[in-house]
């Protein structure tokens, strides 16, 4: 079922990574839909998506637009793991779709073998490969970030799909932790052809938990020298009444990029957008 | 002071007191992490390169750099001399800040010399310079294999391959960017 929410909002999502748009009324252009999309789980919607723009500001670069669309889909009693069979379906059915129309449909990322042959691996196995050190066990945001850039991304598999799982606890952001292990959340990245695509996570349905990241995370925009950002009432009210589920957004523009092969986000982005 | 969302390619910033050219750029985000402002660098005086990244906060000194239209007057042996073609001020260069200029060089010959905060640290020549051979073996009779070379001496004493029928005397078009032999020029 398809969902349409308002392209602004009164609440935001606080995140200190992200820079957003302030408009007249004190209202934000969504950095992300799910501020309105993850309460409808609480009203009894099990399987939904949206599809529209999203605002995030200072973002510019080969793959980082300020404007740029967003599908973004959640699951009623399901986990992280069933995200991931979503991703190689969606990605597999696009392929078998448009491959008669399109003939140089994904020429690097040989999706006719997504299936089969996508790669899974957990940020712990792929920090200690290829940076020597485990980022579950030491706390270091500013190296793991760097890490992953520069050390993590480019010796992951360029040709096809990759997933990247189990993430920090502290790096969880809105998803849940691992029940089995305190130190890891159960969020995912998909890369395709070496491009970061889409993250996904079992949601974190604990209000009073999600408070306190959201106050930890204003706590890292007020050093950073950004502006604290209203705990979201609304938000974290429907968060106790929703069943255990996942969600994912996943890029558009950047899924564009890769199916003709594209080297930078402006040219999947229609060029008149540029003038609004 | 340029703030990381100045960075691009082709901007000139101050590191550790050098100045450094950007010379590939980056922005990088990954997943819900900070932005990453990753930077290939070339120091503008040694050529040395190195890979940096930054982030949102980290600020930047711009290089104080100024290109000047010189001409070049000799060298005699303690360094390269050169005059401001509208000031007439001299000034000298060591042999490290000519570079490989020097192979280029000839008397009175328009350089645009490249300031640093008031010193002079390189030089840059025009793409194309004409210099007579002054010396060149005779090229091998029957010889005709194209693309066969043989080496031949500037007026500047360097030498370069060049075809065949090069004679000395002859005046060659030499590419500076490459140091390659480009045409011969009829006189």
């Amino acid at each position: 079922m398809e969902v349409q929410v308002p392209c602004s909002s009164k609440e935001a999502i606080p995140e200190a990574n992200i820079e957003l748009f302030k408009i007249e009324g004190e209202r934000y252009l969504l950095p992300s839909p799910e501020v309105f999309l993850k309460p409808h789980l609480s009203l009894g919607l099990d399987a939904f998506f949206h599809i529209g723009p999203a605002f995030r500001k200072e973002e510019k670069g080969h793959i980082h637009s300020s404007e740029f669309t967003i599908l973004e889909w959640y699951r009623a009693s399901a986990d992280y793991n069933d995200l991931i069979n979503d991703c190689f379906e969606i990605l597999s059915w696009i392929y078998e779709t448009l491959k008669e129309k399109i003939p140089a449909l994904f020429q690097t990322a040989k999706t006719q073998k997504l299936v089969s042959q996508h790669y899974i691996i957990t940020i712990e196995e792929a920090f200690c490969r290829y940076a020597g050190w485990n980022p579950i066990k030491i706390h270091d945001e500013n190296r793991f970030e760097e890490d992953l850039v520069t050390k993590i991304e480019p010796a992951l598999p360029q040709n096809g799909a990759v997933i990247l799982k189990d993430f920090p606890a502290w790096a969880s952001s809105l998803s849940r932790i691992k029940e089995s292990n305190p130190n890891i959340c159960e969020r995912f990245e998909l890369y395709l052809d070496g491009i970061e695509l889409a993250n996904g996570f079992s949601e974190l349905l604990d209000s009073s938990e999600q408070r306190l990241r959201f106050i930890e995370e204003n706590q890292k925009r007020i050093e950073r020298g950004l502006e604290p950002i209203d705990l979201p009432e609304r938000f974290l009210s429907a968060l106790d009444s929703c069943p255990p589920s996942a969600g994912i957004a996943l890029g558009i523009d950047r899924l564009l990029m890769v199916m003709v092969g594209a080297d930078h986000i402006k040219k999947v982005i229609l060029p008149l957008r540029e003038h609004f | 002071m340029y703030e990381s969302s100045d960075l691009r390619k082709g901007l000139k910033i101050i590191i550790d007191g050098q100045p450094y050219i950007i010379t590939d750029f980056q922005f990088s985000k990954p997943g819900k992490g900070q932005a990453l402002y990753r930077c290939k660098l070339k120091n503008m005086i040694t050529g040395y390169t190195m890979d940096r990244t930054y982030r949102s906060g980290d600020k930047f000194e711009p290089a104080n750099l100024e290109e000047r239209k010189m001409q070049y007057l000799y060298n005699d042996g303690e360094g390269y001399h050169f005059m401001d073609t509208k000031t007439y001020d001299q000034i000298t260069l060591t042999e490290e800040n000519v570079g490989d200029a020097k192979n280029f060089l000839q008397d009175n010959m328009e350089v645009d010399v490249l300031f640093f905060n008031e010193t002079p640290i390189s030089i840059n020549l025009p793409n194309f310079v004409q210099l007579k051979v002054t010396k060149a073996d005779p090229g091998v009779k029957g010889d005709t294999a194209t693309g066969a070379t043989k080496p031949a001496t500037l007026e500047t004493g360097y030498t370069i391959q060049v075809p065949l029928f090069i004679e000395e005397g002859d005046t060659l078009k030499i590419d500076t960017r490459t140091g390659q032999y480009v045409e011969r020029v009829k006189s």
